[in-house]
């Protein structure tokens, strides 16, 4: 009797261990599997609201995340491994001086049902090549016209062979849209893409359907929403919580809790050059050169990003680049002509007599990612003994005196900011940006590489403007941040952006 | 005789009535503490606290060398928790000290100087009092740069109207009393009768207004420099401790919890000061409490 009951509890016991084993294991299933999976929808979120949807005007990364690609396309698309893909344009050909591209315009329709001409692609051409924001505009800078040749073909007509203009037709300043609809682009932007916008609700949603008029195939994933969290730590909750299904941008001062919180391990991490952004000293360019190598020797870059407990998500360099772009270089003794070195800093310091040199350090008193960097560099530059004094001030001020201060109003800053490196090109001293660099030499070899007919000519020109950069001291780089985003491991098919830093839904599916 | 002396009541030897105020004598022990933090701190930290030091970053408390621990860059929290304290005792008493003065001057002139400077100075601190300290606080920090002073200046708008108000109505209860008439009939100057018999009435008032306002200062500075426009670095205070703490708060949450601690325990040792020395100082009080 004894006998029977331990072996009837044994067993009960065996089935029960194996029924919670198995309950443990199909509750892990389901609570792995989004909700959504199964609707064919995916909430993304979103830290800022882009305010206008108005692509022509705006240069917000919070408007450049969704809309181009997914709504709006360009005329081509630049693939990872350098080849060329057609997208609005279906084919193309370009004269071998270089300075005439002729686009044969594809048979689309807009995601308003009207259809796809070669007006609206000149139309859109000529509105980027007159838009306000840099970025679209100037690819233009070497087109003399833009001419409709055809009932589906566009001439585009150059002054001078442009680098800027072919990569520019891959990106936003490529995209197209119907000139009819162009009254409405700040709140239900039209194009070709594989999604239409349905609704955007400021400082809450953008929601997107499948456009059952592109041109392509129908996308995976039917319903799309970019939920706005403005709020880093509560958008990695409603990830961990299943609330949302991912997070494709994550700033770095949420990576350390990211890796502590083992996120990185319950879901898809991503990383991705295209979104990153080059966080970089800049020193007064009145500031005698020698005084500007001496700062920059002392600017400690593994501390600044040991200082961010996530070395996985940013790179040394003293490039102004990203690991994307050819002429990127990761630091070494070979591409950074004043590598951290404080004796040296100290000594020259001392000889030179730079302690009686007054210096104003320029920090953000309300930017965490760019007030760390200050926490780090003040200390040690005081420590060479450099005269700094740091003057902390809030986002608004500070615009107002670094941005559109003249003249300039510090000695040292930090910043963050695209790879673009045109946007240190200048014609004249006096019309140099905010950060008061200006060089004729650099400014020449950014033309010079524009001007190449090819593509290794127009690397070596890059590599040429970026050592003029580097050696000048004016623009130090620090870190190559890179873009970080984390997805529901069931939601597959991500690709780097292809059109600036869009990400695109329609290669993601459950 | 000696049955006599026997019988005799003996002397009453009662304890001072502050002795036996148990909230007074616990916000006594916290405000010394703090302020003896406070200026221990200008003579001597464990470790300069704006030094980074990477490789002791995020060290938990009780750490060779750093009791309470690290911050993200290696900087010793008992040190930026020392500098904090004397940053909120100048932040806090320097706001508060400012009110005061200014505060006692307009709420003595408001009830002594006839119905004209009392509307005027009244309707003043009304419409002063109408405009949130929060956005004084954005636009001196937008006009002359955020920092200590700034949070200073920002302290005494804000809290000088309630100071004025308060020592208007203490001041117009007195002048009601009748020494003051007789002082009156006696060809006493105003002036004389404000600095003679009203300003030595009103001072407990005064002197427990200044507590808790210094308490107040304490936490609307720390509310400033958690939002980014108080102090700022190299300046330290326990607010911009917290703002440096929150991006740390999944990582490493000891690091919001002490400047936390330390702006929830000096607080409530002022308030319970100001509070202990109300019951003292008011006669009423003192009565009932008899």
């Amino acid at each position: 009797m004894t006998h029977t009951t331990s072996k009837a509890f044994r067993l009960g016991l065996a089935t029960l261990t194996a029924t919670a084993a198995i309950m443990t294991s199909l509750s892990g299933v389901a609570l792995a599997a989004s909700p959504r999976a199964d609707e064919g929808k995916m909430i993304l979120v979103a830290r800022q609201d882009p305010g206008t949807l108005d692509f022509t005007k705006s240069n917000l990364t919070a408007l450049r995340l969704w809309i181009p690609a997914n709504v709006v396309e360009p005329l081509i698309y630049f693939n990872k491994d350098g080849t060329v893909s057609p997208g609005v344009a279906e084919s193309w050909t370009i004269s071998d001086d270089r300075l005439t591209y002729s686009f044969n315009i594809r048979e689309a329709t807009f995601s308003n049902g009207e259809a796809l001409t070669a007006d609206d692609v000149v139309y859109s051409l000529k509105t980027m090549k007159e838009s306000p924001v840099s970025q679209n505009s100037s690819p233009y800078q070497a087109v003399s016209s833009i001419e409709k040749t055809g009932d589906r073909t566009v001439t585009v007509t150059l002054s001078r062979p442009s680098q800027n203009f072919w990569k520019g037709m891959g990106s936003t300043a490529g995209l197209i849209q119907p000139e009819a609809a162009a009254a409405t682009i700040a709140t239900n932007p039209i194009g070709t893409g594989p999604y239409k916008l349905v609704s955007y609700t400021s400082n809450s949603s953008l929601e997107f359907t499948a456009n059952e008029h592109y041109w392509g195939d129908a996308p995976a994933i039917g319903s799309v929403s970019v939920r706005i969290i403005t709020d880093g730590t509560a958008g990695l909750n409603a990830l961990e919580a299943g609330e949302v299904d991912s997070l494709p941008v994550i700033t770095i001062d949420l990576w350390e809790q990211l890796t502590a919180r083992g996120l990185d391990k319950s879901f898809s991490m991503v990383t991705y050059p295209q979104i990153g952004e080059p966080t970089f000293a800049v020193f007064n360019q009145k500031l005698d050169p020698e005084l500007r190598q001496a700062l920059a020797m002392t600017i400690d870059r593994q501390a600044y990003n040991d200082a961010f407990g996530a070395a996985w998500g940013a790179e040394n360099t003293c490039t102004f680049a990203l690991p994307n772009q050819a002429w990127y270089a990761p630091e070494s003794p070979e591409t950074c002509p004043y590598p951290y070195d404080i004796e040296g800093a100290m000594s020259l310091v001392a000889e030179k007599g730079y302690a009686n040199t007054p210096l104003e350090y320029v920090s953000l008193s309300d930017v965490p990612d760019l007030s760390l960097p200050a926490d780090i560099m003040v200390p040690t530059m005081q420590a060479a003994g450099f005269n700094m004094t740091r003057n902390a001030i809030d986002l608004a001020r500070y615009s107002q005196l670094i941005f559109q201060g003249r003249p300039p109003q510090f000695d040292v800053t930090v910043m963050s900011s695209d790879a673009d490196p045109t946007q240190w090109a200048c014609s004249d001293e006096a019309s140099a940006g905010w950060s008061t660099y200006c060089s004729a030499d650099y400014t020449q070899a950014l033309s010079d590489a524009d001007a190449a007919l090819t593509d290794e000519d127009y690397l070596a020109l890059m590599l040429k403007s970026a050592k003029i950069l580097r050696d000048e001291a004016v623009i130090v780089p620090i870190i190559a941040k890179k873009g970080v985003g984390l997805f529901e491991a069931d939601l597959k098919g991500f690709i780097e952006p292809r059109v600036a830093v869009a990400i695109e839904f329609a290669p993601l599916h459950w | 005789m000696s049955a006599i002396a026997t019988n005799k009541p003996a002397k009453s030897r009662r304890r001072p009535r502050w002795l036996s105020n148990t909230a007074l004598l616990l916000g006594i022990v916290i405000s010394v503490a703090f302020l003896a933090i406070a200026l221990l701190s200008a003579f001597y930290l464990p470790h300069n606290p704006n030094v980074p030091r990477i490789p002791d970053r995020l060290l938990p408390a009780g750490s060779p060398g750093y009791v309470l621990g690290t911050d993200v860059l290696g900087r010793d929290i008992l040190s930026q928790l020392m500098v904090g304290a004397r940053t909120s005792l100048l932040v806090g008493a320097g706001g508060a000290l400012i009110s005061l003065i200014i505060g006692t001057v307009a709420g003595l002139s408001a009830a002594a100087f006839g119905r004209i400077a009392d509307e005027t100075i009244s309707r003043g601190a009304d419409i002063l009092l109408s405009i949130p300290g929060i956005v004084t606080a954005l636009v001196l920090a937008a006009t002359i740069g955020s920092g200590a002073l700034t949070t200073v200046l920002a302290l005494s708008a804000f809290f000088t109207p309630s100071f004025t108000r308060v020592i208007r109505s203490a001041a117009m209860s007195v002048l009601q009393e009748d020494f003051i008439t007789a002082a009156r009939l006696y060809g006493r100057p105003t002036w004389f009768i404000l600095l003679r018999h009203i300003l030595p009435n009103v001072a407990g008032v005064i002197i427990v207004q200044f507590t808790l306002f210094f308490a107040a200062g304490i936490l609307t500075e720390a509310g400033l420099s958690y939002l980014g426009v108080g102090v700022t670095r190299p300046s330290i205070s326990w607010g911009m401790m917290l703002n440096e703490a929150q991006q740390q708060v999944g990582i490493s949450s000891p690091l919001a919890m002490w400047p936390g601690l330390a702006i929830v325990t000096v607080v409530l040792g002022l308030n319970l000061l100001g509070d202990g020395l109300r019951d003292v100082l008011d006669p009423r009080l003192s009565r009932r409490g008899a």
